[in-house]
């Protein structure tokens, strides 16, 4: 335990004012940035902190930096979305504040768990899940068979039952 | 439940399966079949636990389902754009093995005979011909008073035809038609091409666009959407897999792990650096993890595992 925090606390001494400076630059936003770099060091606690070397080190911190970036921009992404759509609805369906809050959250973990899949097993796999679409109309939708749109939906759901239990350290070989 | 790593891929495979045929029919039959299911084992309870909380996941929105679709369909490439000014090297994506090993699994559920990773089987057909799946397999068969038509979907089959001068016996694949002609030959399709390899008598193959041609014992050709292969000498190893032995006859390591990949779930890769060593031997195909301990024994190579279903192979 020592070894480790002394030399995260090294880590952090050594290279927080570079990524805040790289991520400032590139998020143009100083709350964001400080945000974003003090994320991207909690996520180093999570990881064995492999690399001696000074380059590598800042190599893998922008790595990290990157995909927290990613996150960001994507969640940013996928509310504003939602918002647009939002705007347009009358007055009398507005969500909640709170229900607006889960809401933006959900699309953000959906959107994760189906960012892999391929495009067409996405679409079926919302249009059943979102919209309760029957199997024979989604074929319509995508122009392919009955069958064909079973395939996609079990492998969306093996793809993402998976995930799901990976999140909970379920799986065995 | 709260005891990790109890949950195999194959549960929830089926889980997945069930839940596609509840969600389409839904009677009561159907439920019946499903609830012994359940109650078949105590994972496969969990396996649709984590079904259910996949489909769960959306109840939030349902209500919104315009918006949030609407929201969710928005391109991704927007973020990514912003990220490539980071220029950072090039991080792996560890999810893309699934995506295309998947469709190949999913693909199997509905063909008339299928294998799973890891899996072999035989079957005698109706007129007396013997066939051999190989793992990862999907073939639909065929048969009616004019013909014998197998179509192979994926994977590889090996064939032992009867004789019935009546009805030809016709393989298909995504790139051409193979008419046996008294014989054992085998058949493996890949994504980008087929492979023919004629152990016994002869195979009359055609190809869209290009001329019949005929592959006699001991040989084996390739095609695909272009064309034809030169004929080589046959593989024996092509036979070899229905006795559950993998033959290298100096198999670059690269081949032999991506054969080796589909007789276990998950990630088996191998790193370029070691992928064009070759390899002489047999090797179990039933049982990798110690197929992959003497590779790793006969060879300048390290077996890494630092994840459940991820295994790369690499130079020492």
């Amino acid at each position: 335990m020592d070894i480790v925090s002394t030399s995260f606390t090294h880590l952090y001494g050594t290279h927080h004012g570079w990524l805040l400076g790289l991520l400032r630059r590139r998020l143009n936003d100083r709350w964001d940035a400080a945000d974003l770099a003090h994320d991207t060091f909690i996520r180093l606690l999570n990881r064995p902190a492999v690399e001696t070397d000074h380059v590598r080190q800042r190599s893998y911190l922008a790595t990290i930096a990157r995909g927290l970036c990613i996150d960001l921009w994507r969640r940013r992404q996928l509310e504003k979305a939602w918002l647009d759509s939002l705007a347009l609805c009358p007055q009398a369906t507005q969500p909640s504040p709170e229900q607006r809050a889960i809401i933006v959250e959900t699309l953000y973990e959906v959107d994760a768990m189906l960012a892999r899949l391929p495009k067409n097993v996405r679409e079926a796999f919302l249009l059943a899940q979102l919209h309760g679409l029957a199997y024979k109309q989604i074929g319509e939708q995508l122009g392919v068979g009955e069958r064909m749109v079973k395939k996609y939906m079990a492998q969306a759901l093996l793809h993402c039952a998976i995930l799901e239990a990976e999140l909970d350290g379920m799986l065995v070989q | 439940m709260n005891t990790p790593g109890k949950l195999s891929h194959a549960s929830l495979e089926q889980a997945a399966q069930w839940y596609v045929r509840l969600q389409d029919q839904g009677g009561a039959l159907e439920q019946l079949h499903w609830q012994a299911w359940v109650a078949q084992n105590p994972e496969h309870l969990a396996a649709w636990h984590y079904v259910q909380r996949v489909s769960q996941r959306f109840t939030p929105l349902q209500e919104h389902a315009h918006g949030a679709s609407r929201a969710l369909r928005s391109s991704r490439r927007q973020a990514l754009k912003t990220l490539l000014v980071l220029g950072v090297g090039s991080t792996v994506a560890w999810g893309t093995w699934r995506s295309t090993a998947l469709p190949r699994l999913v693909g199997g559920w509905s063909a008339d005979y299928a294998t799973r990773s890891g899996e072999t089987r035989d079957a005698l057909l109706a007129d007396g011909s013997h066939v051999w799946l190989n793992a990862l397999t999907a073939l639909d068969v065929r048969f009616d008073g004019v013909q014998r038509l197998l179509q192979l979907r994926f994977g590889e089959v090996l064939i032992d035809t009867a004789k019935d001068a009546s009805r030809p016996f016709l393989v298909d694949t995504a790139y051409g038609r193979m008419q046996a002609l008294g014989t054992r030959f085998s058949v493996l399709q890949s994504d980008d091409h087929t492979q023919l390899n004629v152990f016994e008598g002869r195979v009359q193959v055609t190809a869209a666009n290009h001329p019949v041609r005929i592959i006699e014992a001991g040989q084996q050709v390739s095609f695909s959407r272009n064309g034809f292969q030169p004929t080589a000498p046959a593989s024996p190893s092509r036979e070899a897999w229905s006795r559950g032995v993998l033959l290298a006859d100096n198999l670059p390591l690269g081949q032999l792990i991506a054969e080796l990949n589909r007789y276990r779930p998950g990630h088996l890769g191998c790193d370029p650096a070691v992928a064009h060593l070759p390899v002489m031997g047999s090797f179990p195909l039933m049982d990798s993890d110690h197929a992959l301990h003497l590779l790793q024994a006969a060879l300048p190579i390290r077996v890494d595992k630092p994840m459940t279903w991820w295994v790369t192979v690499g130079p020492r």
